[in-house]
């Protein structure tokens, strides 16, 4: 029995071998850059996740418009931040609540159970709750 | 030439593996539940494998304290006590422990927090559509109801003066808070946060073993945080003039109230942040050292060792010794010495 026949891989393979697992490791450092990167804009009615959209300096304005638990609540998305632009509640806290684009920042519609939250994009200024 | 074709596909599915373990390796996943009670929003976020069973149980008994201390259920046991003209009702063991709970620290804090300022939130009506400034007289006629010292607690038999208000609104959170916090301990969930209508808890740290960031409000921009706050098993809550409040001739008027005045308490601070491992206290003393106004806050908060942060209207933010290393400013509209 030769050395050939116990051990049938070259050297070519080896490389072959190098390129595969070398780009496998591309692959996987992109994914988890991509994923950490990422930040989202989430809107959440009465506890559910109602949509969730990409953020990022290249998205466009949007408006969402969607039925709270008493009335119509428009949101609004522009690049890395959202917003309440309007809704019928009584106290309008939301509206006034303004722009949010830091991710942890939340803004909430009381009256229609409406949260709108900053989530994704491991940034160095990203918080994991914040007091109010 | 087999072993050859079979050495590459070993690569490749290696290959496919480590791209496949891209998700596995990312973390245990945590269990996010967004809820409404109290009349607020809560989230509770918890990591382990029993998080879902801890986080189902946390819901549950957050809407049965609700049930027992609301102010505004009619068949809660506070709604019973406001409503019994005086008479004395006898409440859930659960209800008297929060009213107990009040009690003792409205005396810890020479009554600056009150859990019977009721009377004056429904006549100034803040946070409703027909908040207004009332007469004088008004204000004056619903005062003498303000005195958690005619509030009579023996075990579980309560009585307030008739037209007098318990409101437990003001460490119902808080106490929600520390009861959620042990239930997910029996469920052995070791990282949370938890977020019940802006009161904060930390539990234990994160993933990577660092310490959680919990964002301060910036009283200017409410929807955004003017510092952070590096933490872990422990108790962050606010009360600042911009969570409810209305405004009159161009005066701002809050929704805490100075139960010797009987007008929304107005000092030198904009926000206070209180943080302890007990959140209940964290609550109270908030709202307390609000309505004390900067000097005499710290002051109390010297004698008693309690670790809070205050922003004043000149825009200075004092911070207590305890929390200066963990405590980052990222606003510089802000002036802050340490």
């Amino acid at each position: 029995m030769t050395d050939k026949t116990r051990f049938p891989l070259r050297r070519g393979d080896f490389f072959l071998f190098f390129i595969i697992i070398a780009a496998a490791c591309g692959i996987w450092i992109r994914l988890a850059m991509l994923q950490a990167d990422q930040c989202y804009g989430e809107i959440w009615l009465d506890g559910e996740l109602y949509q969730q959209v990409k953020l990022g300096d290249t998205v466009e304005q949007q408006t969402i418009r969607l039925q709270g638990k008493a009335t119509e609540v428009v949101i609004e998305i522009e690049g890395t931040r959202m917003r309440f632009v309007e809704s019928q509640c009584p106290d309008h806290t939301c509206e006034q609540t303004g722009w949010i684009s830091r991710v942890g920042q939340t803004a909430v519609c009381l009256p229609n159970r409406v949260m709108i939250q900053m989530t994704g994009g491991d940034t160095e200024d990203a918080v994991d709750a914040v007091v109010r | 030439m087999k072993k050859r074709l079979a050495g590459i596909a070993m690569a490749a599915a290696l290959a496919a593996v480590l791209c496949g373990c891209h998700h596995a390796n990312s973390g245990k996943e945590p269990v996010t539940q967004e809820f409404y009670a109290m009349d607020t929003v809560m989230q509770i976020t918890a990591y382990g494998s029993n998080a879902q069973n801890a986080v189902n149980e946390s819901v549950s008994y957050i809407n049965d304290l609700e049930a027992d201390i609301s102010r505004t259920k009619e068949t809660s046991d506070i709604y019973a006590l406001n409503h019994a003209e005086g008479g004395t009702v006898k409440l859930s063991a659960q209800a008297a422990d929060v009213l107990q709970s009040a009690l003792d620290l409205a005396q810890e804090t020479d009554g600056c927090f009150d859990p019977t300022t009721a009377p004056l939130s429904d006549l100034w009506g803040i946070g409703t559509d027909h908040a207004a400034v009332p007469q004088q007289e008004d204000i004056d006629a619903v005062l003498p109801l303000v005195d958690y010292t005619s509030v009579s607690l023996h075990d579980t038999e309560a009585a307030v003066p008739a037209g007098a208000e318990v409101d437990l609104g003001g460490i119902g959170k808080g106490y929600a808070t520390d009861h959620v916090v042990d239930i997910l301990k029996q469920y052995d969930v070791d990282q949370a946060i938890v977020s019940l209508g802006g009161n904060v808890y930390a539990l234990g740290e994160k993933e990577d073993g660092t310490t959680w960031t919990v964002g301060i409000t910036d009283p200017d921009n409410p929807s955004d945080y003017f510092a952070t706050l590096s933490v872990s098993d422990t108790a962050v809550v606010t009360s600042g003039d911009y969570e409810r409040y209305f405004e009159s001739d161009g005066k701002r008027y809050c929704h805490i109230f100075d139960p010797q005045t009987g007008y929304p308490a107005e000092t030198d601070i904009r926000s206070v942040t209180v943080v302890s491992q007990d959140s209940t206290r964290a609550d109270a003393y908030s709202t307390a050292l609000f309505v004390m106004g900067y000097e005499e806050a710290m002051h109390f908060c010297e004698e008693n060792d309690i670790q809070a942060i205050f922003v004043c209207r000149d825009h200075t933010v004092h911070v207590t010794d305890g929390l200066k290393d963990s405590f980052v400013l990222n606003n510089t509209e802000y002036a802050y010495d340490g």
